[in-house]
């Protein structure tokens, strides 16, 4: 479980994620949306220190992460963000490979995981496996690095709007498959994305966030049925109606 | 792994690079000289005289770059001896006046202080005086230099660089006559001659030997006034080879008084304007003179040596220093990506020294480093760093961030971000910044030879002090396609080393 409480982050004085709490139980997926700017993606990546907060604490099963080693915590979030993050000079193997051979695993048993991870994202690895990234449309890329983010079966997951840059038809298969991995592996997931849409079906909670703060925290049909405030109902409205 | 390829090739190359010795046998005497034709004849002479009498072995390192080059050489050890002139080691080293003095004087000043001072021993002179005179073109009608402040307005002036700088040069001439503004400029001594031949100038400084003083239309005007002091060629010695090698005192001293200011023109003469080669005038001269037989001939190698060897000595210069920079130069470009503050300093370091003229660096080096080799390395290594810093920081700072933060965020430290990331994707950035240090510094080695460095620049230096065009271009083609093969092989290597899946 990830306990998040009184985060605080300020740039410059000028503060981005403001009083933040929230929880996300393990197994369970949080969407954290709202518009450009409310602190989402600042808030994910204090998740895995890449950003230190202010203020507050996380905690991830009651332990503090600021006494954690970065790198081990991070080794244990899987970690996929917007198209292009794949390393352009390594081939799909060596980039799903990347951090079993850092922890030294035997080589067959990177290459049994690495065709494990691929039929699960559902490509075909006697075509894809030596292929570089520049070789692959956005949506491949796009399975690979969630392939590459599950190399070491690691207990979370840390998604900062990772089908954002996809068209709209890519894009929904991925959603899908999204959720066939999650039915079957049940990893503890955090969502970043501003798709209203996207948060509808995927996530078990969502965080609507504005300027920082909580605007609501709850379910799908708690949004939609029991929108808490006229920012929240304002937010629905516009969502839907670009649809 | 293709970097590492490249990184084990750059050690390989290294280690054999630093293989070359830099020490020199002490069974073995340095003879240095001066850059112009008449110092390095005399120093030629002596070392065939030297290598025709005993079983001493003879190093050349001739046509340094000028007096203090010389001079601080000697002091250091680097060379043992080298022809100097009395009213040269006085004002230029010294730092005396010599208004007023007379021929003996002046050697008996020297030669007391420099025993005491550097330990270092002025032999008897070699018999001519080599003051400086001020030449003209025949078609103006004087023949004494105060004249010249009545033409002044109608005449150029060109003057070698020493010639200008000196107190008892140009300055010093032109208040002890009293000339008021003239139209002066400077050049290279062996270019003057040229230039007075097209009309550039009509006035220079030569020296009473000057052989080519025959050839040209110049009349040698009168020192009415009495400023030149006397300039007395003598061979200047340091003492502890006199001590090494008990006999050589007395056997250098027999060379005292036999070189006449007519001959030693002549010498010139047929060095200069017919064009003889400096061994070949030397051995004439020896053998002439009885001082060598010419049965028991032995024949030493000269310093501007073969073609292959000075290109071998040019390539050696230039990729050591290179892998030195990129040795230095890497990390430290490396380094300023982690620590931004540091970046402005060290790339604004890196480029003022890129500002300062390369033959300033070279120079800069010769008291920490002595001549030859290692100094000329130091410079051509401070001066390849820049590219090579630059590019390192641009190539690592240039890489998406998003690929960095993905990376973070994957759980690699610095170290592995570093090696799996931002090294290779940098690669042909940084081997561009390699290619353009390389070929800054086959351009920049060529003055390396003023130091006494060799390489190519040996046959250029030589070439421009004889006015020889052919043996200008012995130096200046193959450094040439030396610079323009690096960097088509370089280019090659860029692309091969280059990660794949990366569209350049």
């Amino acid at each position: 479980m990830i306990q998040v409480n009184d985060l605080v982050k300020s740039f410059k004085n000028i503060p981005v994620v403001d009083n933040l709490s929230f929880k996300v139980h393990t197994g369970e997926t949080l969407c954290l949306i709202g518009p450009s700017g409310c602190g989402k993606s600042t808030t994910l990546k204090m998740l895995n220190r890449l950003i230190e907060p202010d203020q507050g604490s996380i905690r991830i099963d009651r332990e503090d992460i600021k006494n954690q080693d970065p790198v081990k915590l991070r080794r244990s979030m899987g970690y996929v963000s917007q198209q292009g993050s794949l390393f352009p000079h390594w081939t799909v193997r060596q980039n799903i490979g990347m951090v079993p051979r850092l922890e030294k695993w035997p080589k067959e048993k990177i290459f049994k995981r690495t065709l494990e991870l691929l039929n699960l994202v559902a490509l075909e690895p006697g075509e894809y496996l030596e292929k570089f990234p520049d070789e692959m449309s956005g949506g491949e890329q796009q399975r690979v690095s969630i392939a590459r983010a599950l190399a070491n079966d690691p207990s979370m997951m840390l998604l900062d709007e990772p089908f954002s840059a996809l068209d709209p038809l890519t894009k929904f298969q991925l959603q899908k498959e999204f959720l066939e991995i999650k039915k079957k592996l049940h990893k503890t997931t955090v969502f970043v994305t501003h798709d209203l849409q996207e948060a509808f079906l995927l996530a078990d909670h969502i965080l609507l966030m504005n300027s920082g703060k909580t605007m609501q925290y709850g379910t799908r049909s708690d949004l939609q049925e029991r929108p808490s405030n006229e920012f929240v109902k304002n937010f629905l409205k516009a969502q839907i109606h670009a649809i | 792994m293709r970097f590492k390829k490249a990184i084990y090739c750059l050690i390989i190359l290294l280690t054999l690079g630093s293989g070359f010795t830099w020490s020199q046998p002490p069974d073995e005497i340095s003879i240095g000289s001066k850059k112009f034709p008449e110092s390095r004849l005399l120093a030629e002479i002596v070392a065939q005289y030297i290598e025709n009498e005993g079983n001493i072995k003879v190093n050349r390192r001739l046509g340094l770059g000028g007096t203090l080059i010389c001079f601080e050489a000697l002091r250091q050890g680097e060379i043992d001896l080298y022809p100097e002139y009395t009213g040269t080691g006085l004002t230029a080293i010294l730092n005396r006046p010599i208004e007023g003095k007379e021929s003996q004087e002046i050697f008996e000043e020297v030669k007391t202080a420099f025993d005491q001072k550097y330990d270092i021993t002025w032999l008897d002179p070699l018999g001519f005086s080599n003051k400086y005179a001020i030449v003209i073109r025949n078609t103006f009608d004087i023949s004494r230099i105060s004249e010249l402040n009545v033409i002044r307005e109608k005449i150029k002036l060109g003057f070698s660089h020493e010639f200008l700088n000196r107190p008892d040069g140009f300055a010093g001439l032109s208040a002890h006559y009293g000339f008021g503004e003239m139209n002066v400029r400077g050049m290279e001594h062996g270019l003057v001659y040229m230039a007075i031949e097209q009309g550039e100038i009509d006035v220079t400084d030569a020296y009473e030997t000057d052989g080519k003083l025959v050839r040209y239309n110049l009349t040698m005007l009168e020192d009415d006034l009495g400023f030149f002091p006397p300039y007395e060629a003598s061979l200047v010695v340091r003492n502890g080879i006199l001590s090494s090698f008990p006999g050589l005192k007395n056997k250098l001293q027999e060379l005292s008084g036999s070189i006449s200011t007519q001959k030693m023109r002549e010498l010139n003469y047929e060095v200069e304007v017919q064009g003889k080669s400096m061994e070949e005038v030397a051995r004439n001269f020896l053998v002439g003179g009885g001082w060598i037989n010419p049965s028991e001939l032995r024949v030493g190698s000269a310093s501007s040596g073969l073609l292959v060897q000075q290109t071998w000595r040019h390539i050696q210069l230039t990729i050591i220093a290179t892998l030195l920079a990129v040795i230095a130069g890497l990390p430290l470009g490396i380094y300023i990506t982690r620590n931004e503050k540091m970046a402005g300093l060290i790339l604004g370091f890196s480029n003022v020294i890129q500002t300062i003229p390369s033959l300033a660096i070279l120079g800069f080096m010769i008291p920490l480093f002595g001549i030859g080799f290692k100094p000329a390395i130091a410079a051509l290594f401070l001066y390849g760093l820049l590219p090579i810093i630059r590019n390192t920081y641009a190539g690592i700072r240039t890489i998406d961030p998003r690929l960095i933060e993905s990376g973070t965020s994957m759980g690699l430290n610095g170290w592995q971000l570093l090696y799996m990331l931002e090294l290779p994707l940098s690669t042909r950035v940084i081997m561009a910044g390699i290619r353009t240090s390389l070929v800054i510094n086959i351009g920049t080695a060529t003055l390396a030879a003023f130091i006494g460095a060799g390489g190519l620049g040996d046959f250029i230096i030589t070439g421009i002090t004889l006015n020889d065009h052919s043996l200008i271009m012995k130096g200046a083609v193959p450094a040439a396609i030396l610079a323009l093969a690096v960097d088509f092989i370089l280019g090659k290597v860029e692309k091969r080393i280059g990660p794949k899946g990366v569209v350049s």
